[in-house]
C-alpha cells in the first residue's frame, strides 16, 4: 500500500471554469503540499485563489458548479472519485468571515457539528471535542455561546471543529482578514503549534509580517490563473520581487523596504524577511554610508482645533459604559488616527462626531460651534463618515445615482449634479462603471465609491472606519493616496484603524482609547515611543519602526522612522545617493 | 419583547422533552379553543400562569411583564368582537352610541375571545420561556422526525437574528449619516424600509452562500442522516406530565360543565 | 510524453424542477378548497346540526384545528423528502433571509401601528407584509417547498426571538400561509414565477391565512365585516407582499448576489435564448 507515502495534496494541471462565465479562472495549476509543510499562496484579488481552495476538498465539483480539467489528489486519490464525506474528513477549510463559519449556538455543539455529519457515534464525541478545544487553545469554553466569542475565537472554533473530524490537511482562505492584530497574532501562533503536530497547511493570507517566518514555501498565483512562482520564501520574495510588485500583493514590510532600497541600486544582502535580518543587512549599509544629510522630522506646525471633544461620556442603554470623560482635539487639516483595542469606544466616539449618538455628558465642538446644535442635514454636510462595510451605505441602483443621491436631496439643479458627479467618477476612477450596480463592483471599487459618495457634499471632515480592511495592496494604496490628496486639499481625515503600518505611513497625529478613556492625543512619533501605552492598547509597532529603533541602538544618530519612505530616504542620503539619481533608476 | 424569550433555569418544565411539551399544549388548546364562554378560557389562563410559576419557577412578575405588551392587542380584539359581532338571538343593551350598541351578550363574546387569545399567548410563553431553542430543534428532529436540514435552517436563522438586527441598525445609521433621514411620516417610513431592505437582504444572501460553503466543508448533508451529540429522551416524567395535564384539564372542564358555565360556539347561531 | 489529463465535467447537476404527482395535486387543491370554503361549511354545519346543545357545535369547530394539525404533521413528515433535492446554499438562503426579515418585521410593526388609525375596517391590509417571505424566497430559489418553509421559518424564528404572538399566532399561522402559496407554485410544477403566478400564490396564501386567523381572533364577527376583512387580506398581500416581493427579488438580482441561485440561472438561460434570435 503506497497511500501513506502519497503527498497530502497534489494539484496537476488544474483548469477551472464556472459555467455561464466565459473567463477561465484557473489555467493549468500545478501545486504540491508535503506532510507538515506550511505553504503560503499569494496572488492578486480575483486571480482565483479562493476558487483553487474550493477544489482542494472537492467542494468544486461535488457541491458547486464548475468545469474542471486536470486532477486534484488528496492523499493520493483524485477528489472526483472520493465522496465528499471522505474528503471533508481529510481536508479542513476555513474562510474569512468568522460569522459565516459557525452553524450552531454553543462551542461544544460547534465542535461536534462536523463529527455529527460524519456519523461519529455520540459516545466518542466528548473526548474528541475536548482534544480539539485543547489543540486550538479554547479549553474550558465548551458551554459558551458562539455569539459571545471574539472573531479570533470564532475562527479557532471553526478550526477545532474540522480538527475533531480528523483532518490532517488545512486549507485556510484569509483566516485573519476580519481579525484585529491580537486575534491575528494568536491565530498564527496556533498555526505554529499545528505545524509542529504534523498538520499540512495551505494558507492564503495577506498579513505577512509575522507569518512569513512560519511558512516553508510560497506559491504565487498570477493573473493568468497559473502558478508563476513556487519555492522557499526568501527565494520567491527576493527573486520574484518585480512580479510580486506588478501583481500588487501585500508583502512583509521589511521586504517592501528592501525592495525600495534595491530599486535605488543599494545592495541589501542577504535579502531580509524578518526585523532581525533587516537590521543585520542594513547595519552594513548604514555603517558604510557617510553622515546623514537628511533633515530630522519636521515638527508639526500647530494648527487651530477643528474638533474639540471635552469630557465626553456615554453609557449604552444596555448598561455598558463606552466612553468615560474623553478629551480629544483634532486639528484643522489633520490626518488623524483613532486607535484602541476592540470595544474601547472608538466607534462610539465616531458616532458622536456624526450625530448618530447624542452626548450624555460633555461637549463636542466643530470649529467652535456646538455640534449637537447643528441640524442633522447640516451636520452631514460638514462631517462625513465612511462605514467599514461600503454596502451598508448604498441606496441607489447605479453608481451615478448613488453619487447624485445626496445632491438631489439638496435639490441642486440637475446640471450642477451632473457636473459634480462627473468630476467624482473621474477622480475616483469609476468612469466606466457609472452605469453599474454599486453592489456588483469589486471590493476596491466599492470602497472608493463609498468614499466618493461621502465627499459629494464636500464635507470638511472625513471619518473612515478601517479604510483598507479586506483590500489588496494595490487598492489599499490607491485609497490611501486618494485620502492624502484630499487631505492636501484641506479635508481633515480621521481614520479608525488597527493597522499601525497604515498609521506610520499616513497619519500625522493619533489618539488612543482604552476602555472608554482617552489615553493619548498627540503626534504619531510620540505615540510610537510610548511602549507601555502601546502594550496596554495591544498595538504592535510597524516592523520598519522596529528596524530603525534597533539601528539607532547601535548608531545613536540614526533617526526613528515611522514609514518605509522615511527610512529609504534616510539610508539613501547616508549612502550618498541623491534623490535625482534614485528616481532615474526607477 | 425581550422577556418573551427562553429564560434559563432548572424546573419541571425546563426538564421536559420539548416535543412532548408542545404536544401537550396542542392537545389542550384544541380541547378548549372552541368553547365559548368567559369562565373556561379564564380558568385555563390561570392554570397556565400557575404552572409557569409553580412548575416553571418563573416569577409571577416575569410572567405578567411578558403578557402586558399583548394586553393592548387583546383589548382591541375584545372591543372589536364586542361591538361588531353578528346579530344574536337576544341582546340586553348596556349602552349605545350612534348606530352601535354594546350588549351584555356581546361583551361576553368579546371577553371570551379576548381571554382565549390571551390563553393561547400564555401557552406560547410557557413553551418559549422554558425551552432551550437548540434542545427544541434537536427534539423536533429526534422525536417529531423533522428533516435535519430544515432543523438546521431554523437553528442558523435563530443564531443570525441578533446579528442582522445589528446590521440593520448599521444600515439605518449609514443612511442617516448621508443626510437621508428616516423620516416620520408613513410614506417616509415605507420608503426607508424599502431602501434598507436591499443592503440587508443582499448581505444575508452573501452570508448564506459563505456559510453554505463552510458547512459543506464540514460534511453537512454528506449523508442522508447524521448523529447527535445530545440525545433528547422521552422519559416517564414526560408522559406523566402529558397525561397529568390532560387529566387536570378534563376534570376542570367537567367541573365547569357541571356548574353550567360552559357554552359552545353555537351561541352565535341561535 | 503526453500529459495524462482526465476530463471531468461538473458532478453538480441542477435538479430538474419536480413534477407534482396527481396525488399531490389532489391534496393541494383539496387543501385550498377546504380553507376557502371553511367559513361557509362551518356556517352550514352549525345551522343544520340537530340538537340544541351548543357544545356539540363548538366541538365541531375543533375539526378545523385537527385539520390544521394534520397540515402541520404532513409538513414536518415531508420535510425530509422535500429537502433531498436542496443544496445547502438554498437551505441557508432560506434561513438567513428568514432571519433578516426579523428586523424588517419589527420596523413594519411601527409602521403598522401608525397605519391602523388610517384604514379603519380595512386595517388588515397592513397584515400583507407578513406574507413577503412566502413570495420572495420561492421567487429566488424556485424549488419545491420554498414558499412553505420560508414563511414557516420566518414566523418560527420570530417566535424564538420573542414575538408575543407565539406558536399559534405566528409559527403555525406562517405554516398555513406558506402552504397556501406553495399549492399554487406546485400547480405550475414549480416552473413559473411570473406576475400572475405570484399574484395567485399571494391570494391563496391570503385566503388560507385569513381562514386560519378567523376562528382565533374574530369568530363572532358580523358577516359583512368578515367579508371586508377577507378582502383586506387579499388586497394587503397583493400590495405588500406580491408587488414588493417581485420588485425586491429583481432589485437583488441586479446586485449580482443571486447569480448562483435558480433565479440567476433562469435569467442567463433567458438571455442566452434571446441572443440566438
Amino acid at each position: 500500500m503506497d497511500v501513506p507515502l502519497a503527498l497530502p495534496l497534489a494539484v496537476e494541471g488544474l483548469r477551472l471554469r464556472y459555467p455561464h462565465e466565459s473567463r477561465v479562472v484557473l489555467r493549468g495549476v500545478d501545486l504540491t503540499l508535503r506532510r507538515g509543510e506550511v505553504k503560503l499562496l499569494l496572488g492578486p484579488s480575483g486571480a482565483g485563489k479562493s476558487s483553487l481552495a474550493l477544489t482542494l476538498n472537492g467542494l468544486i465539483p461535488h457541491q458547486m458548479e464548475g468545469d474542471i480539467r486536470g486532477r486534484v489528489l488528496v492523499n493520493g486519490t483524485p477528489t472526483t472519485v472520493t465522496t465528499l464525506a471522505a474528503l471533508t474528513s481529510q481536508v479542513g477549510m476555513l474562510f474569512q468571515d468568522p460569522e459565516a463559519q459557525l452553524a450552531t449556538l454553543t462551542v461544544a455543539d460547534e465542535v461536534a457539528f462536523g463529527m455529527e455529519n460524519l456519523l461519529v457515534p455520540p459516545a466518542e464525541m466528548a473526548g474528541r471535542i475536548h482534544a480539539a478545544l485543547d489543540r486550538t487553545g479554547l479549553q474550558g469554553l465548551e458551554g459558551r455561546g458562539t455569539n459571545a466569542l471574539s472573531g479570533g475565537q470564532k475562527q479557532r472554533l471553526a478550526l477545532a471543529s474540522t480538527l475533531a473530524m480528523g483532518v490532517s490537511i488545512l486549507v485556510l482562505d484569509e483566516p485573519t482578514a476580519n481579525l484585529d492584530p491580537v486575534g491575528t497574532s494568536d491565530f498564527f501562533k496556533l498555526l505554529a503549534h499545528l505545524k509542529a503536530e504534523g498538520v499540512s497547511v495551505l494558507i492564503i493570507e495577506h498579513k505577512l509580517d509575522e507569518l512569513v517566518e512560519q511558512v516553508d514555501s510560497i506559491a504565487v498565483l498570477d493573473w493568468e490563473g497559473k502558478i508563476a512562482l513556487d519555492g522557499p520564501p526568501r527565494q520567491v520574495l527576493a527573486e520574484g520581487r518585480d512580479l510580486l510588485e506588478q501583481l500588487g500583493v501585500w508583502l512583509p514590510q521589511v521586504c517592501d523596504l528592501a525592495n525600495r532600497l534595491l530599486d535605488r541600486g543599494l545592495a541589501v544582502e542577504p535579502y531580509p524577511l524578518t526585523i532581525g535580518e533587516a537590521v543585520a543587512a542594513l547595519s552594513q549599509l548604514v555603517d558604510t554610508g557617510g553622515p546623514s544629510t537628511s533633515s530630522e522630522d519636521m515638527p508639526q506646525p500647530d494648527r487651530s482645533n477643528l474638533l474639540t471633544i471635552e469630557s465626553l461620556s456615554y453609557r449604552y442603554p444596555q448598561g455598558e459604559q463606552a466612553l468615560r470623560e474623553v478629551n480629544l482635539h483634532i486639528q484643522e487639516g489633520d490626518f488623524y488616527a483613532l486607535l484602541g483595542p476592540n470595544g474601547s469606544g472608538k466607534t462610539t466616539l465616531a458616532k458622536h462626531l456624526v450625530g448618530l449618538i447624542r452626548p450624555q455628558a460633555g461637549t463636542i465642538k466643530l470649529a467652535g460651534k456646538d455640534l449637537t446644535r447643528l441640524p442633522p442635514a447640516m451636520l452631514s454636510r460638514e462631517v462625513a463618515y465612511v462605514f467599514q462595510n461600503p454596502e451598508h451605505q448604498f441606496v441607489a441602483l447605479t453608481v451615478y445615482d448613488e453619487l447624485a443621491y445626496s445632491l438631489r436631496a439638496l435639490k441642486l439643479p440637475e446640471a450642477e449634479v451632473k457636473a459634480r458627479v462627473d468630476r467624482l467618477v473621474e477622480e475616483f476612477g469609476l468612469v466606466e462603471h457609472s452605469r453599474s450596480n454599486p453592489f456588483s463592483l469589486s471590493q476596491g471599487q466599492k470602497r472608493r465609491l463609498s468614499v466618493a459618495t461621502m465627499l459629494a457634499l464636500e464635507a470638511k471632515v472625513l471619518i473612515l472606519d478601517e479604510p483598507t480592511f479586506g483590500q489588496d495592496h494595490e487598492n489599499a494604496t490607491r485609497i490611501m493616496r486618494e485620502l492624502q490628496r484630499l487631505n492636501a486639499g484641506g479635508v481633515t481625515i480621521v481614520m479608525i484603524t488597527h493597522d499601525m503600518k497604515l498609521v506610520g505611513e499616513y497619519a500625522r497625529r493619533a489618539g488612543v482609547l482604552i476602555a472608554g478613556r482617552a489615553r493619548y492625543n498627540g503626534s504619531v512619533a510620540g505615540l510610537f515611543a510610548d511602549d507601555m501605552l502601546l502594550r496596554e492598547a495591544r498595538l504592535d509597532l510597524p516592523p520598519v519602526y522596529e528596524v530603525s529603533r534597533q539601528l539607532r541602538a547601535t548608531r545613536g544618530d540614526f533617526p526613528l522612522c515611522l514609514s518605509v519612505d522615511r527610512m529609504v530616504e534616510e539610508i539613501c542620503s547616508r549612502s550618498g545617493i541623491s534623490r535625482a539619481a534614485a528616481s532615474s533608476t526607477r | 419583547m425581550q422577556s418573551f424569550r427562553y429564560q434559563p433555569g432548572s424546573s419541571v418544565l425546563h426538564a421536559l422533552n420539548p416535543s412532548i411539551k408542545l404536544l401537550t399544549i396542542a392537545v389542550v388548546v384544541v380541547a378548549i379553543t372552541f368553547i365559548f364562554d368567559v369562565a373556561t378560557p379564564l380558568t385555563f389562563l390561570l392554570l397556565t400562569i400557575l404552572s409557569m410559576v409553580v412548575l416553571g419557577r418563573l416569577t409571577l412578575g416575569q410572567v405578567l411583564r411578558s403578557l402586558t405588551p399583548f394586553l393592548l392587542i387583546v383589548l382591541s380584539i375584545v372591543v372589536l368582537n364586542t361591538i361588531f359581532h353578528r346579530p344574536l338571538a337576544s341582546e340586553t343593551p348596556i349602552f349605545s352610541f350612534g348606530p352601535l350598541t354594546v350588549s351584555w351578550e356581546g361583551l361576553e363574546i368579546g371577553l371570551s375571545i379576548g381571554l382565549r387569545v390571551l390563553f393561547l399567548v400564555s401557552t406560547s410563553l410557557l413553551f418559549v420561556a422554558t425551552t432551550e431553542p437548540q434542545e427544541f430543534v434537536l427534539s423536533l428532529v429526534q422525536q417529531a422526525r423533522l428533516g435535519y436540514k430544515l432543523a438546521f435552517a431554523l437553528l442558523v436563522a435563530y443564531r443570525f437574528v441578533p446579528l442582522f438586527a445589528e446590521e440593520y441598525a448599521n444600515i439605518q445609521a449609514a443612511a442617516r449619516v448621508r443626510g437621508i433621514g428616516s423620516g416620520q411620516g408613513f410614506f417616509a417610513r415605507v420608503r426607508s424600509l424599502r431602501r434598507d431592505a436591499v443592503p440587508l437582504l443582499a448581505s444575508a444572501i452573501r452570508r448564506s452562500e459563505r456559510l453554505a460553503v463552510a458547512m459543506d466543508s464540514r460534511a453537512f448533508g454528506a449523508h442522508p442522516s447524521r448523529t447527535y451529540r445530545k440525545t433528547m429522551k422521552v422519559t416517564r416524567a414526560d408522559w406523566l406530565f402529558f397525561f397529568g395535564t390532560l387529566g387536570v384539564s378534563a376534570v376542570l372542564l367537567a367541573v365547569l360543565l357541571a356548574a353550567g358555565l360552559t357554552r359552545g360556539m353555537g351561541v352565535l347561531f341561535q | 510524453m503526453a500529459q495524462i489529463s482526465t476530463n471531468q465535467s461538473s458532478g453538480y447537476k441542477p435538479e430538474p424542477a419536480a413534477t407534482p404527482t396527481s396525488l399531490m395535486v389532489i391534496a393541494g387543491v383539496a387543501f385550498l378548497a377546504l380553507f376557502a370554503g371553511w367559513v361557509f361549511i362551518y356556517g352550514w354545519l352549525a345551522q343544520t346540526l340537530p340538537g340544541d346543545d351548543n357544545l356539540v357545535r363548538g366541538v365541531l369547530s375543533a375539526l378545523f384545528w385537527l385539520m390544521v394539525f394534520v397540515v402541520v404533521l404532513v409538513a414536518v413528515r415531508t420535510s425530509n423528502i422535500a429537502f433531498t433535492s436542496w443544496q445547502t446554499r438554498d437551505i441557508l438562503l432560506l434561513a438567513l433571509v428568514a432571519a433578516a426579515f426579523g428586523p424588517l418585521f419589527v420596523q413594519w410593526q411601527t409602521i403598522y401601528a401608525g397605519l391602523s388609525g388610517l384604514l379603519r375596517q380595512w386595517n388588515d391590509i397592513a397584515q400583507g407584509f407578513w406574507f413577503l417571505p412566502a413570495i420572495l424566497v420561492p421567487y429566488i430559489i424556485r424549488r419545491p417547498g420554498a414558499a412553505l418553509f420560508a414563511e414557516t421559518l420566518a414566523a418560527s424564528v420570530a417566535v424564538l426571538a420573542g414575538s408575543p404572538y407565539g406558536i399559534v399566532g405566528s409559527a403555525v399561522a406562517g405554516l398555513v400561509q406558506g402552504m397556501g402559496a406553495e399549492v399554487i407554485f406546485m400547480l405550475t410544477g414549480w416552473r413559473r414565477y411570473n406576475w400572475p403566478t405570484l399574484a395567485l400564490a399571494g391570494t391563496a396564501s391570503a385566503i388560507t391565512g385569513f381562514v386560519y386567523q378567523w376562528p382565533i381572533y374574530y369568530p363572532g364577527l358580523d358577516p359583512t365585516l368578515l367579508a371586508i376583512m377577507a378582502l383586506s387580506f387579499v388586497i394587503g398581500v397583493l400590495l405588500l407582499a406580491v408587488i414588493p416581493g417581485k420588485l425586491l427579488g429583481d432589485a437583488l438580482l441586479a446586485t449580482g448576489v443571486l447569480d448562483r441561485f435558480q433565479i440567476g440561472r433562469d435569467r442567463r438561460t433567458q438571455a442566452a435564448a434571446s441572443e440566438e434570435f
